[in-house]
């Protein structure tokens, strides 16, 4: 970059623009919560996090198998689960997910199967085995949604998107082990923004964009430290304003790109003072409130920031 | 040639069938493997691994690329599954070193450690640490706990072998 391209870019950041113009959101710091343990409220490898529609706040605790439920503030509200296979009982819950009725969606890693509870912590039902037929799991990372309640599910050691009813019934899938574009290497993250289904790519270290079927649309990223690359894209959210956030693992920071995959700027830092992250691992936007929240593995702790636009 | 490897493996089936089955057995391994980037791959590699049989717990620790494993107490973790497993799993095996209780004997004047409650015999590469014990161990029953390094070397001599064990320390029980 030229000098005089590095005083325009200077100063239109300090007007809040993009180099395109385009206004930038400041991601502003909020409050933080957790600490190592497994007292409520305290973390053991906190993995995912969700947000209901009421603006509660749900978290995976990997290292001891159970949910926790929070407010909005962090106040600590419920828990429920502990080691083990049976109904309510968890091996590595990961990427949870609430549905617009309020049930909380948790794929298990170590029992390749989906549970669902109601927002007490009631269990529902569940779904899935291991295997890499139809239905089948070996991993499954994440859940998300898409606008008519069918659930999205990343099928790590299966490299594969699957696709149910709201009650665990097989509709279809996409993806298969690669490097091309539309073929996945571990994915790890899924989620449904309107336009398209985007897929955390986390070993291809790229962010994957499919129509409804399943058609590659779009990609960004490649392995590396600079804007838009990734070491370990491991969990996407979209914002109210179709922004794209991506978690980035190893890069101990959140890159957010606007919807066609353009770098906008990017949050964190490795560390652990507030509003620093260590090794990141999910993300979960509450777009009725303008915040989010992202699971801040490394420091056992979940960090609340605010989206602002200017 | 051919003889000798015939005898070498039949002495070392032997020898495996002569150790008391009931005493304890392998009762921690630690494996380093590279290519552990994050909690999926170590919870992918967890999974895996637990899938062993005897393998009760498993700590991954992706800072140092180190995987420990302990045994269940009625059974003794397959050490020559690790490897495939973890290859299978997307990652590149390392260094393996393990504490396990078990018998000196010798075969075709080699010596070798036999786990107990199990049919694993590994070949002895002689080091400082073992020559000092070894007159008091070799060809007695007396119960040892060794710390060793494993390595696929197969002395000259001998049917090619799943391990060769480097003894860093030995205690008779």
């Amino acid at each position: 970059m030229t000098r005089r391209a590095f005083a325009i870019a200077s100063f239109l950041l300090i007007l809040g623009l993009g180099c395109d113009g385009q206004r930038l959101p400041n991601v502003e710091f909020v409050a933080q919560w957790g600490g190592a343990g497994s007292a409520p409220g305290q973390f053991n490898q906190p993995i995912g996090v969700a947000v209901d529609a009421e603006g509660n706040v749900y978290v995976a605790d990997a290292g001891n198998n159970r949910i926790q439920k929070f407010t909005s503030d962090g106040k600590f509200l419920a828990q429920w689960g502990s080691p083990g296979s049976g109904e309510g009982e968890f091996d590595r819950p990961i990427h949870l997910a609430v549905n617009a009725e309020g049930l909380v969606y948790v794929p298990e890693y170590g029992n390749d199967r989906v549970q669902v509870f109601d927002s007490q912590g009631e269990f529902q039902f569940s779904w899935g085995k291991t295997g890499s037929a139809p239905g089948e799991f070996d991993a499954p990372g994440a859940v998300n949604f898409d606008t008519k309640g069918q659930v999205l599910v990343t099928d790590f050691y299966n490299h594969r998107i699957q696709i149910f009813d709201g009650r665990g019934d097989f509709r279809t899938e996409f993806g298969s082990e690669g490097h091309e574009v539309g073929q996945l290497y571990y994915p790890t993250d899924v989620f449904v923004d309107g336009e398209g289904i985007l897929v955390a790519d986390a070993y291809n270290h790229r962010v994957q964009k499919y129509d409804t079927s399943g058609k590659p649309l779009l990609h960004w990223g490649r392995q590396g430290k600079g804007d838009s690359e990734f070491e370990v894209a491991n969990a996407i959210g979209v914002d109210g304003q179709r922004r794209v956030y991506v978690v980035d693992f190893d890069n101990h920071r959140v890159q957010v790109f606007d919807a066609g995959g353009k770098f906008l700027l990017q949050f964190g830092g490795q560390g652990n003072a507030n509003g620093q992250l260590t090794q990141p691992t999910d993300i979960a936007i509450d777009a009725q409130q303008g915040v989010l929240y992202v699971a801040d593995w490394g420091n056992q702790r979940i960090q609340k920031f605010r989206i602002k636009d200017s | 040639m051919k003889i000798i490897r015939f005898l070498t493996m039949l002495a070392l089936l032997l020898l495996s069938w002569s150790v008391n089955r009931a005493f304890a057995q392998i009762e921690q391994v630690e494996m380093r493997v590279d290519g552990l980037a994050c909690p999926f791959c170590s919870y992918g590699l967890e999974k895996k691994l637990k899938e062993i049989r005897g393998v009760e717990k498993v700590t991954i620790n992706v800072d140092k690329g180190l995987v420990t494993l302990t045994s269940r107490k009625e059974g003794s973790i397959v050490v020559d599954k690790l490897e495939p497993v973890v290859k299978d799993a997307g990652f590149t095996p390392g260094e393996i070193s393990l504490t396990a209780i078990g018998k000196i004997g010798e075969s075709n004047s080699m010596p070798v450690f036999m786990v107990g409650g199990t049919e694993m015999t590994f070949i002895i590469k002689s080091n400082a640490s073992f020559e000092k014990l070894r007159s008091e161990l070799v060809g007695t029953e007396k119960l040892v706990r060794v710390t060793g390094r494993l390595t696929h070397e197969t002395p000259a001599g001998h049917h090619a072998h799943p391990y060769t064990i480097t003894i860093e320390e030995v205690n008779i029980k």
